[in-house]
């Protein structure tokens, strides 16, 4: 990079491709229910299968009117939107795309990512606080009991990577998969990528999950005050963070850029995103919404205890070599 | 652990179930490119005044059947005698035929009560309209749909009278065939 001009430039090129792509992982979600639901999902616009949907959906959502509410806290209300994609969009910097090479290969790139990843859990509370609406307040309390508490098993379970590999810096984890994905460690990979997997659904607010936008008692979520492109942000921030979680997923439990040789490795990890992607669809749109007593006693009861039991596991393997 | 158990295999029988989904052709079709066929005892067309094919005259008598059975009473039918025509059904004619097909629920009761299976309902769509008077059958409407059922008498509906009256006595007529097609 030459300097700050050629790290803008990259930076704006990196930033299209991934905002696009967070587009048509909304044309992929509805494509996916849809069949699940024995439907065709989008189909005319952009004929056939509907391609052109998402860049559809986004110029409808620019053009509509964006509204600020006067009772509303309007410096944290305009803020909201960007506290959620900003960090989401971060966390893909870390993620190592080839032996030794990620954008940003720092010795602790794997707790850096996980602390951005949480980071959207700030924008969404502001965006409920500040709409000054008691269904947006309600929701992102919600959150705030969701994520608060589906962030420590989830850390946990992370952390089980980071003890078999011996480091937190990315490239290093993805390294000590050579011989065998620590998805397939022999029962605490199993655990810790299970445990994973469902706090991931939790924090990406997938159903059943996704107790923050329950429609029938909430109308819609945090955002239900929210119109035009600032909607679109917590759109686009949902899927960026689902999809930086799954790539997390792919890159520390499932050996990321690691695969035969012929296949570039960035083809892989793609391969692994997006497999881990439709796994997260494929169980919600498969599952109904937990309750809120259900969805915090599965946490406190099951899945910290667990993560607590295979870090210890993990700790014991590595120390006994 | 028996929760746990019973949670995991809940969530694997779901899983089952959408997998098996996503593996079945949809049942949606995409419609103005794809038209299910219309089965032969479709009632939610429109409606046509038919002809004779052989004499290419009008078969409606003007009797007004079907203006008294209709439970919506939006057909309206005023007679006009003429002379005998040459198929010898009658010597009358309907002078004005209009039918509000707003209001028309499908009943089919007209149809079946035609004494010369003169009104019957085509197998299409329902009509659609953008105006009130779209959806207003003038007999010019009628008729014309009823042209267009000599090219192509499969298009009529089913339960004609004749016809029903073949089904209750085999014996007479041809046996009722089978739904489809």
């Amino acid at each position: 990079m030459t300097g700050w001009l050629g790290a803008l430039a990259f930076s704006a090129v990196v930033l299209g491709v991934a905002m696009t792509i967070v587009a048509y992982m909304t044309w992929l979600e509805r494509k996916v229910a849809a069949r699940m639901q024995n439907r065709i999902g989008p189909y005319e616009v952009g004929f056939p299968h509907g391609w052109l949907q998402p860049l559809a959906d986004v110029a409808k959502l620019i053009v509509k009117e964006d509204i600020t509410p006067r009772a509303a806290d309007r410096l944290l209300f305009n803020l909201g939107p960007l506290l959620v994609v900003v960090p989401a969009l971060v966390g893909f910097a870390f993620v190592p795309v080839a032996q030794g090479v990620a954008p940003v290969d720092h010795p602790y790139s794997f707790l850096f990512f996980t602390a951005f990843a949480s980071l959207t859990l700030l924008g969404v509370f502001a965006a409920g606080w500040s709409s000054n609406n008691k269904y947006a307040l309600l929701s992102a309390l919600r959150l705030v009991a969701m994520v608060a508490s589906y962030e420590i098993p989830m850390i946990v379970a992370l952390l089980v990577p980071a003890v078999l590999a011996g480091s937190l810096r990315l490239t290093d984890v993805v390294e000590a998969q050579r011989g065998l994905w620590f998805a397939a460690y022999p029962l605490v990979g199993q655990a810790s990528f299970g445990i994973f997997l469902v706090c991931a659904l939790a924090e990406g607010n997938k159903s059943p999950l996704d107790l923050l936008e329950a429609e029938s008692e909430l109308i819609a979520a945090y955002n239900v005050e929210y119109s035009g492109i600032k909607f679109a942000l917590f759109y686009a921030g949902e899927y960026a963070h689902t999809l930086a979680i799954c790539a997390l997923g792919a890159t520390v439990f499932l050996g990321g850029y690691l695969g035969p040789a012929p296949v570039p490795g960035l083809v892989w990890l793609i391969a692994k995103t997006a497999a881990l992607f439709v796994l997260v669809l494929w169980i919600r749109w498969s599952l109904m919404r937990m309750r809120i007593d259900q969805a915090l006693r599965l946490n406190w009861l099951v899945l910290l205890p667990a993560s607590l039991a295979s870090l210890l596991a993990a700790a014991w393997w590595v120390v006994r070599g | 652990m028996a929760g746990l158990a019973s949670i995991v295999g809940g969530t694997l029988r779901a899983m089952g179930t959408t997998l098996r989904s996503v593996l079945r052709p949809a049942t949606t079709i995409p419609y103005p490119r794809r038209k299910r066929t219309i089965p032969a005892q479709w009632r939610a067309g429109s409606f046509a005044l038919t002809f004779d094919p052989a004499t290419r005259e009008e078969n409606c008598i003007g009797c007004r059947l079907c203006e008294y059975i209709c439970p919506s009473e939006i057909i309206q039918v005023t007679l006009r005698k003429g002379e005998a025509r040459a198929n010898g059904i009658g010597a009358t004619y309907c002078d004005l035929f209009t039918l509000d097909y707003q209001a028309c629920m499908q009943c089919e009761l007209c149809i079946q009560v035609c004494p010369t299976d003169a009104i019957v309902m085509t197998r299409d769509l329902a009509p659609a309209a953008s105006t009130r008077e779209g959806l207003f059958l003038s007999k010019e409407r009628l008729m014309e749909n009823g042209r267009r059922l000599l090219d192509r008498p499969d298009l009529a509906s089913h339960a004609t009278p004749t016809r029903i009256r073949e089904w209750t006595d085999p014996a007479r007529g041809t046996p009722r065939p089978e739904a489809g097609g």
